[in-house]
């Protein structure tokens, strides 16, 4: 296997905290529009909305953890057994990220 | 094998030499060294150069103890005070710091890769030239007197025209940003090399992990760098032309220069961290007698650092007001980016520990590097929670922090390095003596100066001020760490006598002194111009600890492209993941025209910065001359068959392969592109959200056709250069070339329709950020247009010259990819300006 297939595997590598990243940045702008709004303190509809938000990256961080086990359990020996072995590491690392950095959404208080 | 078989080979190996040397140096004509490409040569400068500025910003540092060892002195101005700390942080960090990594991943990274130059050895050329005139343009400014004075970031409304009415903010912001320019031609120039430029068979996962951060570091500073360019353009337009970014009284706010200065600042303190990191990981090993433990989990690693790191930008905006659960956010990504460090922190001390560690020279270094690093992170991890945050805010201790992380964690692993290579470099043995008590003198120097700092922070000396009364408990702890400054200048000076009396005096010494196990070591001292006389095939991880015998055999031609053909300088294109041989990459020789193309930027600067605006637009002009020339000649005019490369491999060259470096330079500047554009949508949301005094009071003319034409262009445009490649896939040039006039015309089309929309339907940017923001984005995907237009056109006369056939397809492709990245950001700039007032207006 070698070309853009590969470059596709190497892509791996930046999935597991790519979206680490959109779930940070998407938590908050959230949290930033609905202050900006003018979202009272303990605003629920806000913290609603980011408790969801919250939820569906971590369903999406579990699906991706799960994708890339599987990927590398099929591979062989071989150069792109690295890749997908660390493309797990990261992925698995992402997801433990994402619970820790949105943890507070379910604990603090909105634009306080 | 005999006598006689030696001295075949040796003669063999001459001869090679002979050939290949004068293939790849500079000229040697009276101002041949202006043309030099060559990325030894290049990356030497960038190093020298960086070290110039260094000690320019070390006597700043003198300068700023000094005034401080006392309470009420005189010895500098409240004004000089201003310019020397602002001009310290800044020279530290964009004239010393970041060059020096640029030079450092410049000059190893093709000798550990295996291969003979970088990807776009002019581009490295060009970053070197625009790197010394930025440069020296601050450096000339504060000569002057007229040297930036609102501190290293800049903040506004300190830097806004009405509290700093002179150029010396100006001096700053288009210095820098001229600077900004080399680091994203760097990066770009790194990230294609890596996944490109590498030995046959040297997959990712044998790769020298240096390499590894090095790719990591350039991806960040392709992401992490536009953001402070974006706040630079936009602070300059606003001090030059009136307009309202950061103006809280028409519509901006200054939050926003924060916003997008510690995008780029934090992210900037690991960009400077990890090619030092990718030093000990490098250093440690070889002195510890074994290969380092862990090499997967440090990648994993110091990938996840690189993301995080991206996560803290706010960590230094905690005292802003902004709500407390944002804040828990970046608080808890501050305290969750010690882990990647851990990790490779804890395979170091495995490596060590599973080793036998010799305590030489460099080994002193990284182990200083060790203790003052850990120390810095130990009160980064103090100032990521928010409540003690705000105590010792814009205090010493801060000072005192950032002190250990950047020393720590940058010049200690630097110094680990620069000792460590030096008998590459110059041939000879590395003394240990003199290097010895210099590291001494810096280490006990450094801490004397910065531990008792974070005293004096606690103690509630703020930073920034030029002088303190008595009697308030800072003169103490002051004296001290003025003393200890001068130590630590003393021991740097010592260094640099160190260095030099061994590059000119030391014995010379056999190739690899140390026994590494990395390719750098394989190449004759002082290394040739074209670094290996064959190129070699990798099968792990330490290629010379395989085979001791690597050296001889690739100087004697065993390798792959051993020799001279046609006077073209040929190295290895892998396949990015796995290594394996897939083009032949022939690179371009010297040239004067990226020392040109340099000057002309130069004169951009100059005359923005004298606010001789046509000036600078007949520069820019030039600016696009100069790099269309650059271009003109490069590829073949006739199609190639595949070429032997020696052990039985044949293989395309470049111009005939889909996996053209140039392809992948194209995607790596649309990445730092799209960076500059993300940043630039989340100014306009921002300030539309958040910022003071918004509802505008005027919206922009709802009138649909100027944005329905623009968007109708922008898609045409797209479609007919995909068409064109199309076309040219199918073999009809006739076509193509018509496809591709067609749209080089809807890019010019669109350009004038972009154009159009601030000047006619908009409110003025003079009068609200609303306006500001309009004309910036509108301006943007006008910009893009053009841009797409030329590079159409450049297509298309390169199709007329021959250059472009259905196999040498990269003009074609790259011109396709740039018109279909303006029209989606060309489209969603359209649907901000014209169709957000719409919804917001409901």
């Amino acid at each position: 296997m070698t070309g853009p297939r590969t470059n596709i595997e190497a892509l791996g590598l930046v999935a597991g905290f790519g979206l680490w990243s959109l779930a940070f940045v998407a938590l908050y702008a959230v949290h930033g529009y609905a202050c900006g709004s003018g979202a009272p303190p303990g605003d629920p509809t806000a913290r609603a909305a980011m408790v969801a938000l919250f939820a569906a990256f971590l369903v999406a961080h579990g699906w991706l953890a799960w994708w890339f086990a599987r990927r590398w359990k099929q591979s062989g020996e071989g150069p792109v057994r690295f890749i997908r072995l660390a493309s797990l590491v990261l992925a698995i690392a992402a997801a433990g990220t994402t619970i820790w950095t949105g943890l507070p959404v379910l604990t603090l208080s909105i634009c306080a | 094998m005999s006598q006689d078989s030696h001295a075949g080979r040796a003669r063999e190996a001459l001869r090679l030499h002979h050939d290949l040397e004068p293939l790849w140096e500079a000229p040697r004509t009276r101002f041949g060294f202006l043309a030099a490409t060559n990325h030894s040569t290049v990356g030497l400068r960038f190093i020298a150069t960086a070290i110039v500025f260094f000690f320019i910003g070390g006597i700043l540092a003198m300068v700023i103890r000094a005034q401080l060892a006392g309470a009420n002195t005189q010895f500098l101005s409240e004004h000089a005070y201003s310019q020397a700390f602002t001009m310290h942080g800044t020279v530290m960090m964009f004239l010393f710091a970041i060059p020096l990594i640029e030079g450092l991943a410049l000059y190893m990274l093709p000798k550990m890769l295996g291969s003979r130059d970088l990807a776009f050895p002019r581009l490295s050329a060009f970053g070197y030239w625009c790197f010394l005139f930025g440069g020296t343009m601050l450096i000339l400014a504060m000569l002057a007197g007229v040297a930036p004075d609102s501190g290293w970031f800049m903040y506004t409304p300190l830097s806004s025209k009405p509290f700093s009415p002179g150029i010396n903010s100006d001096v700053w912001l288009l210095g820098v940003t001229f600077v900004e320019v080399s680091a994203i031609c760097a990066a770009v120039e790194f990230m294609a090399t890596v996944l490109k430029v590498r030995a046959a068979g040297m997959s990712l996962g044998k790769m020298p992990l240096l390499c590894w951060y090095l790719w990591v570091t350039s991806a960040m500073m392709l992401v992490g760098f536009p953001p402070l360019i974006l706040g630079s353009i936009l602070l300059e337009i606003e001090r030059a032309f009136g307009w309202a970014f950061f103006d809280p009284l028409r519509g901006g706010d200054p939050l926003l220069w924060q916003h997008l200065f510690w995008l780029f600042g934090h992210p900037e303190v690991y960009i400077i961290f990890l090619p030092a990191a990718g030093i000990v990981s490098t250093v440690l090993p070889v002195f510890a007698g074994r290969p380092i433990v862990g090499y997967t989990w440090i990648v994993a690693a110091l990938i996840a650092q690189a993301f995080i790191s991206f996560g803290l930008w706010v960590h230094h905006m905690f005292t802003t007001g902004i709500p407390h659960l944002s804040l828990a956010f970046f608080s808890a990504a501050s305290l969750l980016v010690v882990i990647p460090t851990s990790v490779q922190i804890f395979a170091w001390i495995a490596t060590l520990l599973k080793g036998w560690p010799k305590l030489d020279l460099p080994m002193l270094w990284v182990l200083g590097f060790f203790f003052i690093f850990t120390a810095g992170g130990l009160t980064g991890v103090m100032v990521a929670v928010v409540p003690f945050d705000w105590q010792v805010h814009d205090t010493h201790f801060v000072v005192a922090h950032l002190h250990y992380v950047l020393v720590g964690g940058f010049v200690f692993p630097m110094m680990a390095g620069i000792y460590y290579w030096l008998p590459q470099v110059t041939g000879r043995r590395s003394d240990k003596g003199l290097g010895k008590l210099a590291f001494w003198l810096i280490f006990i120097g450094f801490n004397v100066t910065f531990f008792i700092m974070h005293l004096t922070g606690l103690l509630g000396m703020p930073r920034r001020v030029y002088t303190y009364p008595e009697g308030v408990g800072w003169e103490l702890p002051n004296l001290v760490s003025s003393i200890g400054g001068f130590v630590l200048a003393f021991g740097f000076a010592l260094a640099v006598i160190d260095i030099a009396v061994q590059w000119r005096f030391a014995a010379h010494t056999a190739r690899n002194p140390w026994k590494a196990g990395t390719l750098e070591w394989a190449m004759g001292t002082p290394v040739p111009p074209y670094n290996l006389a064959s190129l070699p095939r990798v099968d792990s991880r330490e290629p010379l600890a395989d085979d001791p015998q690597l050296p001889a055999s690739l100087a004697a031609g065993d390798g792959y492209l051993p020799g001279r053909r046609n006077d073209w300088r040929e190295t290895i294109g892998v396949d990015g993941v796995t290594g394996r041989p897939e083009q032949l990459i022939l690179l371009p020789g010297p040239s004067y025209v990226p020392l040109w193309t340099a000057v002309a930027a130069a004169g951009f600067f100059l005359s923005f910065l004298f606010s001789f605006y046509a000036g600078a637009a007949l520069s820019a002009a030039l600016v696009l001359a100069l790099a269309l020339t650059w271009l003109w000649n490069s590829g073949l005019k006739a199609d190639s068959e595949p070429i032997d490369v020696g052990q039985g491999i044949k293989l395309m060259p470049h111009p005939g392969s889909p996996q053209a470096p140039g392809w992948w330079g194209m995607i790596f500047t649309l990445v730092a592109n799209g960076a500059f554009f993300a940043s630039l949508v989340f100014g306009y949301l921002f300030l539309w959200t958040i910022a003071p005094n918004w509802p505008p009071p005027q919206w922009i003319d709802p009138d649909p056709l100027l944005p329905l034409a623009a968007a109708a262009a922008l898609a045409g445009g797209s479609w007919l250069a995909w068409r064109a490649r199309a076309a040219n896939r199918a073999g009809a040039a006739g076509k193509r070339q018509m496809a591709l006039l067609l749209a080089a015309a809807a890019g010019v089309a669109a350009s004038l329709a972009l154009i159009a929309v601030p000047l006619l339907l908009a409110p003025s940017p003079v009068e609200h950020a609303y306006g500001s923001a309009i004309a910036m984005l509108s301006g943007y995907a006008a910009l893009h247009a053009f841009l797409s237009a030329v590079a159409c056109g450049f297509a298309w006369a390169r199709g007329n010259m021959g250059y472009v056939s259905p196999l040498r397809s990269l003009d074609v492709r790259n011109a396709e990819l740039l018109w279909h990245y303006t029209a989606a950001t060309g489209l969603v700039i359209l649907v901000l300006v014209h169709l957000l007032p719409l919804a917001a207006a409901r």
